[in-house]
């Protein structure tokens, strides 16, 4: 099969009956548990993220026919798509000021957990929350959506560049304000 | 110690596994719609409904404007001080003469008229043998002459080859117009044949009114001037005298006019080589018939496209603007 075919199978997300296909579900798959850490990432909300998580989804599935391989990698697409319900969902609760504080329900400590370890994750977590939400957004599409820099363009509308210089700068400064408080 | 980056993977928020198994189940029925209520949003329909209204009130302005494929006609401007007829007014009281409206301005239909006066014409194209013209012109001629009309012009086209077309314009006597056609007809092979008549009993029964209006005014003033006892009333009335002289003139020769074209009906008879006219004919006719196709094709689509591409270009901007509206919206969540 030549690379041109395969990459059009792949493209599109053909369906069988009422049964999602292969190829969405894989990239379902591979691509649900990132989705939800960005997106909860984003909302620092349990419940929202779920709801918004599992509406991305819908609304992936049901316009999986207007993907084009050529506009990006599916997961570029899916994550646009997450971004666009998530910032609605921001936007409808007006979330503003719950996004820029520190969510109670999200990071709970384990018990057994090693005093350092803790300690260190509690300092990357609030130097994350003072970021700017823009900021704290190209982070969570990086590390939380395993994003490439092109992928993160093609979702935030800019050139793969540009993605990674803004990235290049935020972790830079969340860096700095992380030895600070350490 | 670990680096900022792994620390950053380690915090990475992860799915509850209720939350897990309830997507599961939903990723294998094909994500059915879960949520009651729908997100606020810039939907398609306000501008599904916009464009919708502009399509229908487009249709309509068109359908009324585009009833009639024929320019409105303007019209024509009555000047009732110069086409109505002076009248006497000293028999009313007065002194002053002053216009009134004709009965049935020109152009009228005058409905009530005993005898109708229709201006008549016909034209017919004979094919002959070039070596049968002459003959053919002789008895148009004689044609003509046999029903008490006359050949007013003809004219002969001559080729290399000799005679191509020949061309004759006749007037005969209305009521004998018919006779004339059919023994035309005879001569020669009938190419094309045509008559048309146009009613003018309205303009002719207003000319003579208006003639008939004038004479009455030239006796009263004759009348008048044998009474005239200054010389400048004698003046006056001289002078009104020729001006409504020269106004009986006119409207004898306009009554003259329109009388020979009444009593006697144009007859215009084209005469074109047999073989040359029928495949020329032919080709002519399958040329025309295929560019008025065309025209008809391109006519609808200028029409349709001067509907749809304003609507496209209205639609697409606003479509434009409402993304990008709604883009902006998103973003400011951000901010």
């Amino acid at each position: 099969m030549s690379g041109a075919i395969a990459e059009r199978l792949s493209g599109t997300f053909e369906r069988t009956a009422s049964t999602p296909s292969e190829s969405f579900e894989a990239l379902y798959r591979r691509a649900f548990p990132r989705v939800y850490g960005y997106v909860a990432t984003l909302l620092r909300d349990r419940s929202a993220a779920e709801e918004v998580t599992a509406q991305a989804f819908e609304r992936a599935y049901r316009k999986r026919r207007s993907f084009r391989a050529s506009r990006g990698t599916e997961e570029a697409w899916l994550f646009g798509i997450a971004r666009n319900a998530a910032l609605d969902e921001l936007r409808r609760r007006k979330r503003r000021a719950a996004l820029e504080a520190d969510p109670e329900d999200l990071h709970a400590t384990g018990p057994d957990e090693h005093a350092d370890g803790a300690l260190r994750r509690e300092v990357v977590r609030a130097a994350l929350g003072r970021l700017a939400p823009r900021e704290r957004e190209l982070v969570a599409l990086k590390f939380a959506g395993g994003l490439s820099n092109e992928e993160i363009g093609r979702v935030l509308g800019i050139s793969a560049s540009n993605a990674g210089t803004r990235l290049h700068r935020t972790l830079e400064k969340l860096r700095r304000d992380c030895d600070e408080d350490a | 110690m670990k680096t900022l980056e792994e620390v950053l993977d380690e915090i990475t928020p992860a799915p509850d596994p209720d939350f897990v198994a309830d997507m599961e189940w939903r990723m294998r029925r094909g994500f059915p719609p879960k949520r009651k209520r729908r997100l606020p949003s810039f939907g398609a329909r306000p501008v599904v409904a916009v464009a919708a209204s502009a399509v229908l009130a487009v249709v309509v302005a068109v359908s009324l404007t585009g009833e009639s494929d024929e320019p409105a006609q303007p019209q024509p401007a009555i000047d009732v001080a110069e086409s109505a007829p002076l009248v006497d007014e000293q028999t009313a009281g007065r002194s002053v003469a002053q216009p009134v409206p004709p009965p049935f301005p020109g152009g009228a239909i005058a409905p009530g008229a005993e005898v109708r006066r229709i201006e008549r014409s016909a034209a017919l194209t004979l094919a002959s043998e070039p070596d049968e013209f002459d003959r053919l012109a002789d008895a148009i001629f004689r044609t003509a002459d046999r029903r008490g009309g006359f050949v007013l012009q003809s004219s002969f086209n001559q080729g290399e080859e000799g005679f191509s077309s020949g061309f004759f314009d006749l007037r005969v006597p209305s009521d004998e117009l018919q006779p004339t056609l059919n023994e035309l007809s005879r001569l020669a092979t009938v190419r094309a044949r045509s008559e048309s008549g146009t009613d003018v009993t309205g303009s002719f029964v207003s000319i003579r009114d208006r003639l008939r209006t004038a004479l009455a005014l030239r006796t009263s003033l004759l009348r008048r001037l044998e009474l005239a006892v200054t010389d400048t009333a004698v003046r006056a009335i001289r002078r009104r005298l020729e001006i409504v002289g020269n106004r009986i003139g006119g409207l004898r020769s306009e009554l003259r006019g329109l009388r020979e074209r009444t009593e006697y009906a144009s007859v215009v008879v084209e005469v074109v080589d047999e073989d040359a006219g029928a495949v020329a004919g032919e080709t002519d006719e399958a040329v025309d018939d295929a560019v008025g196709s065309l025209e008809d094709i391109l006519n609808f689509l200028i029409r349709v496209g001067g509907v749809l591409v304003p609507i496209a270009l209205v639609g697409g901007i606003g479509w434009l603007l409402v993304a990008r509206a709604r883009r902006r919206a998103r973003e400011r969540a951000l901010a």
